[in-house]
């Protein structure tokens, strides 16, 4: 059997949940929380997901047929949660999708040969990025200084959890660019706009150079920017990242338009898609690369 | 309307909503002057930093002339009487940041956000209660929570709960009229034992009795700034809020000629810190500003990028208003005008 496990019932967990069951990659998939009266209990057994309120308890005895573990809680719940469950997930994947440090970073995007056993999804804002930094990082080197990430992400498509974990979002996301882009001096930031109708999930990235770059460079720096575009949508379809020459000769400007797949919420919450796209991609990867792609085709 | 009993508290935003005037540029030349200056007069508090608050220099927004750390150090070192408060916005600012304020010796911290949002400064307020420093809650565009259903009273009600004391109603955009602070504050008092203060914007002209008004139905705490000096078209004028008070038998702990002196003084200061003044003023763009209820603060980001792109102002405001930008997405205005330069 080649199952897999949610734990929590928030916007991510359910949205995750569609995902997976959609690609089909597991058998089954279990989702756990530990109050069943919440809104997203409630859609669960509404949708005859197979739910179930015993929280950490109940996913202990599941553990056995399963191979992958979603954590789709809080980053305060992740650190209980890896507690309790310490030994009896050493040689399964828990993969992490809470802003707590619990883990070891990965961007789906670059297809590693060998994945981690304890994954960590990082952020919306890190998975939406990293690729981007990473590229200019690999082009302009040396000259590139310092780099933004400023994220808006519609009212509604933040819970409780997102609410309450703004600061290890924030420190979550710079660690991880700087340790996966090597750039030394990073900044994220991020807002929540409360329009209604509810907005996009807009992303500006800024790029400090040391000194202004040849028009040769920046087209070079455009066609490679259109090239990840292609790549993540294989994953995430409606991702669009767009290079701008600002006024400031040594900055330059990507802003990054990331629209969902309306599966949990509507379009607008792509900060949701991307964090679970990049995670099914994940899975799909884990069982590529560890089950032979065993799960049923 | 109850009758005024208790000295208002001052509260001047000059060093901190005044840097939204000259794109973050306040530096320690200024702050030092000023601070000084401000306190021998009484005024009750002082913020310092840059507009968007602690941790806010950034590309995006604008860079501080000065670290948070070296300006609050100032600040400090010249203050003896008057309180030092920061603002900081969950977002920009993080946990980390708050404990390097502390340890700048920082009195208030004003913890805010867009107001429909307030929920976001939980673990900042959470932060400064275990650390046992004063924490404020603000209200930030308080205008989107200002609707029939009062939606207002459920977010005071929340930072309530959290056990904050102290609120303040920021009108962000400048759009407030004196009826609604009478609305506003009135029933936050009625239903709540917390203190209220006001943080005015003058698009429309009306700072001075908004934050008069919002005096006499409770609000005990006023922000305020030299000759109004602050984002987009100023805050409530010192000067001129000072004296109205005094007209109306409202007490305060100011020393008013002492701030005649220094409003006299402050373009010079600013001059000596190589810094150009100009009086705050409400533009026509400024009016459409408010009227869409944008905050105060785009204005010099929607200068300089209409002006690069050769666009008028007016239209400028009015393309970001259809996009309803709120507080903090003023990396967003360069994408808007450039697709409004493109049709």
């Amino acid at each position: 059997m080649n199952n897999a496990i949610i734990i929590g019932t928030g916007k991510i967990g359910i949205d995750l949940y569609i995902k997976l069951k959609r690609n089909n990659i597991f058998d089954k998939i279990f989702i756990f929380n530990t109050n069943k009266l919440s809104e997203g209990a409630k859609y669960c057994k509404k949708k005859k997901f197979l739910y179930y309120d015993t929280g950490v308890n109940g996913v202990k005895k599941n553990l056995n047929s399963c191979n992958v573990i979603f954590d789709c809680t809080s980053a305060n719940s992740n650190m209980i949660i890896t507690k309790k469950l310490k030994n009896l997930i050493r040689n399964k994947f828990y993969i992490n999708l809470t802003p707590s440090t619990f883990g070891k970073y990965v961007v789906p995007y670059f297809n590693q040969q060998t994945i981690p056993n304890e994954v960590n999804l990082i952020t919306c804002g890190g998975q939406t990025s990293i690729p981007i930094i990473s590229l200019f990082k690999k082009i302009l080197r040396g000259n590139l200084v310092y780099s933004e990430l400023v994220s808006s992400i519609s009212s509604k498509s933040a819970g409780i959890a997102t609410r309450n974990n703004i600061n290890e979002y924030i420190i979550n996301t710079e660690n991880a660019i700087k340790q996966l882009t090597k750039i030394k001096k990073t900044k994220v930031i991020i807002n929540l706009n409360p329009s209604v109708p509810p907005v996009n999930m807009m992303n500006s990235l800024f790029f400090e150079l040391k000194k202004s770059i040849k028009p040769k460079k920046y087209i070079n720096l455009k066609k490679e920017l259109k090239k990840i575009n292609s790549k993540i949508k294989f994953y995430m379809p409606d991702y669009n990242a767009t290079l701008f020459k600002g006024f400031d000769e040594r900055v330059l400007r990507v802003t990054v338009r990331v629209i969902g797949q309306g599966d949990y919420l509507p379009t607008y919450a792509g900060n949701l898609d991307i964090i679970t796209s990049s995670a099914v991609h994940l899975a799909k990867q884990i069982n590529q690369n560890y089950f032979d792609g065993k799960s049923k085709k | 309307m109850v009758k005024v009993k208790n000295k208002v508290i001052i509260s001047d935003v000059t060093l901190r909503d005044g840097n939204h005037a000259v794109n973050h540029s306040i530096n320690e030349k200024v702050i030092r002057s000023y601070c000084e200056l401000i306190d021998e007069t009484g005024v009750n508090i002082v913020e310092v930093g840059h507009g968007n608050g602690l941790g806010a220099s950034s590309l995006s927004i604008g860079r501080s002339n000065i670290s948070d750390e070296k300006a609050l150090k100032i600040a400090r070192s010249e203050l003896k009487r008057t309180k030092l408060s920061i603002h900081s916005i969950p977002g920009f600012s993080r946990i980390d940041d708050l404990k390097k304020a502390i340890d700048c010796g920082v009195d208030i911290f004003r913890i805010g956000t867009n107001s429909t949002e307030i929920d976001t400064t939980f673990s900042q307020i959470e932060f400064c209660k275990k650390n046992n420093v004063e924490c404020w809650g603000v209200l930030m565009m308080a205008h989107l929570v200002y609707d029939k259903k009062k939606t207002y009273l459920e977010k005071v009600k929340y930072l309530h709960n959290l056990g904050i004391k102290t609120i303040i109603i920021m009108d962000s955009a400048g759009i407030f009229l004196p009826d609604d602070l009478k609305d506003i504050i009135s029933n936050i008092k009625k239903k709540f034992k917390i203190r209220v203060g006001f943080h005015g914007h003058n698009n429309f002209g009306s700072a001075i009795w908004n934050s008069i008004t919002a005096c006499l139905y409770g609000a005990e705490i006023i922000d305020v700034a030299i000759k109004g000096f602050g984002a987009g078209a100023g805050n409530t004028q010192m000067d001129v809020f000072l004296t109205v008070l005094e007209k109306i038998n409202i007490k305060t702990n100011v020393k008013i000629d002492a701030i005649y002196q220094i409003a006299k003084k402050f373009p010079k200061i600013l001059e000596k810190g190589k810094i150009k003044y100009k009086n705050p003023f409400s533009e026509p763009k400024n009016i459409m500003s408010a009227n869409y209820g944008l905050f105060s603060g785009f204005a010099s980001k929607v200068d300089y990028f209409s002006d690069k792109f050769k666009l008028d102002d007016i239209e400028a405001f009015k393309a970001i208003g259809s996009k309803r930008l709120v507080a903090g997405q003023e990396d967003l205005i360069f994408n808007i005008l450039y697709n409004l330069k493109k049709k």
